[in-house]
């Protein structure tokens, strides 16, 4: 669309195939743009459309997609995301993952709605895209440098201190399985191992620089929402003093805390860890995302007994968690050293944490010797073991080659029952929410096409009844003829509502919207409309969030996943010693039956394979003969 | 029925520092509502103005989790303890 006809998208899409050194820029129309609306929709059309199945994820032929929405880059808080995705080098499935910043909004004014890099190039390259424009620029220069001294290299280059840079440091570089896309230095496109495929292609980076906007068609569509917001701004008021990770005591004191590599339920020095600790000893501020009035993003600083940089941020809950209790580590000094070190190294901390949590439990059942650890005492609670192993994964060295693998594969290679207690879903590792307290949560765990994820999920008290408090789930959905289920219930209203939920958070990773910003259904339908000047009702919203779901599951069908693919480990079905939880597990029989009902309401079969009729309703029956 | 009710450290400021606050009351509806009588600090910090529990607090007596649809309506017996716990802290 030379001249887009809906607000909000430039209507181009730049394509670099690194193998031949050449850019082409498509263009895409309004029945394209309502169809997949962005983010994740666009990536799951020219995966499905593009990539062949069976290729190598770290071959030429898979596609990283970066991949913005309507919304990316408008003056709102919430609104400064994008979506990148691609073959997963740890699942053999789809990944997406999502990110702030301001990088997608700088893209959005350099003139394009998505990237798509395909091929290898022959030496390191990094893009430099500006004013509707791009180049390819050696990076020879910046191989091997941590992605504080990348970004300040490429900023130094181009002499523009404004530029912002999404790029990969070491981790990325050796093809860590579950590397990530660092954009600047403390915000991650984090899960699925998307660094790698980044790093697998010889792209250090993609430098962007923009000033012109696409036209909104409603601005004050937008100027209500941001009023809403600021009148509001109570509901984000743990977030804007803390960041994520206050109070996690509480997270201890019902289960939902991960300890120790998910087999304990009690870690009474929870506190020593929280954000309210950070906040009151090694905080030196916040941080926010492009136009957001909440800035929770956490800056730390000290000098003993480790140097943290306040350039790399601080650690956010899931990395506390990962980092800190899934090792038994309750030392806040080394948490945020580790949370550095992975920023530094674009590994996810997730991933990063569950591997070495798993690593220790191997350590301490003898499944592996002080020999394969180089000497390393891989045990719980040993601060400087997570930290010596974060540089061996990094660098692939000894041990780190094997946990740079990911549990699974790490599980399957050490054997000797190591996969009951291997913590991942497809591959992905599981974040720090725990299933076996949340059983909607552990439903999508369990059904989400690109593995463990909690951002699609969500933990079960906001199913239940919410009292006066606005836009929290059960008010929206109460008009989709959803109502609230009790906290430990999965029968099929709770199902329904997980699934509604599901597609609200597939939406927003479309529009792209940011998940910690309470906006309703209806807010989201408003702004679309706001920015696209195309009316947008909810309904429409949530045949799109179902369309790119099944899209999601088409891709890993034809990959070779089946619903047997849809389970948790074994160590879920077994209670944590001690604690909350001691008398806790899921049942199977009862996880199998919500996953069915889950399939059911998808329009899928048994199998949980996508039916010719719905995908005929979804518009996307041309996928059919692809499965 | 003289029930026990342990404050969360976040909300002792409303309860003029104290952790550990003594009720009566036959359900953990009338347990809150005695709590906030006393202390009308905790106002809208755990049950809205029309009695209904915030969504984001798991509530557990003697250890275990007041489960019911209504968790509010669950029955509580002479020397419960009742914990309060937020569930705030994700991301």
């Amino acid at each position: 669309m030379e001249h887009p006809t809906l607000g909000g998208y430039n209507g181009r899409v730049l394509r670099v195939d690194l193998t031949r050194e050449k850019m082409t820029i498509e263009q895409i129309d309004e029945p394209f743009c309502r169809k997949y609306l962005g983010g994740a929709g666009f990536i799951a059309h020219y995966l499905l459309a593009e990539v062949n199945p069976g290729i190598d994820p770290l071959g030429p032929e898979n596609k990283l997609i970066f991949a913005l929405g309507p919304l990316t880059g408008i003056p709102l808080g919430g609104c400064a995301r994008h979506t990148v995705g691609g073959k997963s080098p740890l699942t053999g499935g789809i990944a997406k993952s999502e990110v702030g910043e301001h990088w997608g909004s700088q893209l959005k004014r350099a003139g394009f709605d998505a990237l798509i890099i395909e091929g290898k190039a022959k030496r390191p390259v990094y893009l430099y895209i500006h004013g509707g424009e791009a180049a390819i620029r050696d990076a020879h220069h910046l191989w091997g440098k941590n992605t504080k001294e990348t970004q300040e290299s490429i900023r130094a280059e181009l002499a523009d201190s404004k530029i912002r840079v999404a790029m990969i440091g070491p981790g990325g570089e050796n093809q860590v399985k579950y590397a990530c896309i660092m954009h600047g230095p403390f915000d991650a496109a984090g899960r699925g191992g998307l660094g790698a495929v980044m790093g697998s292609k010889n792209l250090k980076a993609l430098a962007v620089r923009g000033n012109e906007m696409p036209a909104i068609i409603n601005a004050a569509g937008i100027t209500k929402v941001a009023k809403w917001l600021k009148e509001n701004m109570q509901l984000v008021k743990g977030l804007k003093d803390f960041g994520t990770g206050a109070k996690m005591s509480g997270f201890a004191e019902v289960g939902n805390l991960p300890i120790r590599n998910f087999r304990d339920g009690t870690f009474p020095q929870v506190d020593k860890i929280s954000a309210n600790t950070l906040k009151a000893t090694i905080g030196i501020g916040m941080e926010g995302c492009f136009a957001c009035p909440v800035r929770c993003k956490k800056i730390v600083e000290c000098h003993e007994p480790y140097r943290l940089d306040p350039a790399y941020g601080g650690p956010e809950y899931e990395t506390l968690g990962a980092l800190g209790s899934i090792c038994g580590i309750d030392n806040l000094h080394a948490v945020a050293k580790g949370a550095e070190l992975c920023n530094a190294y674009s590994l996810d901390t997730i991933s990063t944490g569950d591997t070495i949590g798993f690593a220790m439990e191997c350590y301490e059942r003898g499944l592996l010797t002080s020999e394969q650890t180089q000497g390393i005492r891989l045990e719980f609670g040993n601060t400087e073991a997570m930290l010596r192993m974060i540089e061996l994964i990094a660098r692939r060295e000894g041990i780190g080659n094997l946990v740079a693998e990911g549990v699974a594969a790490a599980a399957k290679q050490i054997g000797h029952g190591a996969e009951d207690f291997a913590m991942h879903v497809k591959g992905v590792e599981i974040p720090m929410h725990e299933p076996r307290l949340n059983k909607a949560l552990a439903l999508g765990y369990m059904v989400h096409p690109h593995g463990a994820d909690h951002c699609d999920s969500l933990i079960d008290v906001f199913f239940k009844s919410s009292g006066e408090q606005p836009n929290v789930t059960i008010p929206e959905f109460i008009p989709l003829g959803l109502g609230p289920a009790p906290f430990e219930d999965i029968g099929p209203r709770k199902v329904a509502l997980f699934k509604a939920f599901q597609s609200k958070r597939i939406i927003c990773d479309s529009l792209v919207l940011c998940l910690l910003l309470p906006y309703s259904f209806a807010q989201m339908a408003e702004l679309t409309s706001a920015v696209t000047g195309h009316e947008t009702p909810v309904t429409e919203l949530l045949s799109v969030g179902e369309r790119i779901v099944t899209m999601f599951r088409l891709f890993n069908i034809r990959e070779g996943f089946t619903d047997a693919d849809d389970k948790l480990p074994a160590r879920c079905f077994e209670p944590p010693i001690g604690g909350p939880l001691s008398d806790k597990s899921l049942d199977f029989e009862e996880m199998e039956r919500a996953k069915r009902h889950y399939y059911q309401l998808m329009g899928w079969d048994e199998s949980g394979v996508p039916t010719n009729e719905k995908l005929d309703e979804l518009g996307i029956d041309h996928l059919a003969s692809r499965q | 029925m003289s029930i026990k009710i342990k404050i969360p450290e976040f909300l002792q400021d409303k309860t003029n520092g104290r952790s550990l606050i003594d009720v009566t009351g036959n359900t953990l509806r009338e347990c809150l509502v005695a709590l906030v009588h006393y202390y009308p600090a905790l106002k809208g910090e755990i049950v809205d103005g029309q009695g209904i529990l915030l969504f984001r607090w798991l509530i557990f007596i003697n250890g275990k989790l007041a489960s019911a649809s209504d968790e509010l309506s669950t029955p509580v017996t002479e020397g419960d303890v009742v914990l309060l716990v937020p569930m705030v802290a994700g991301g």
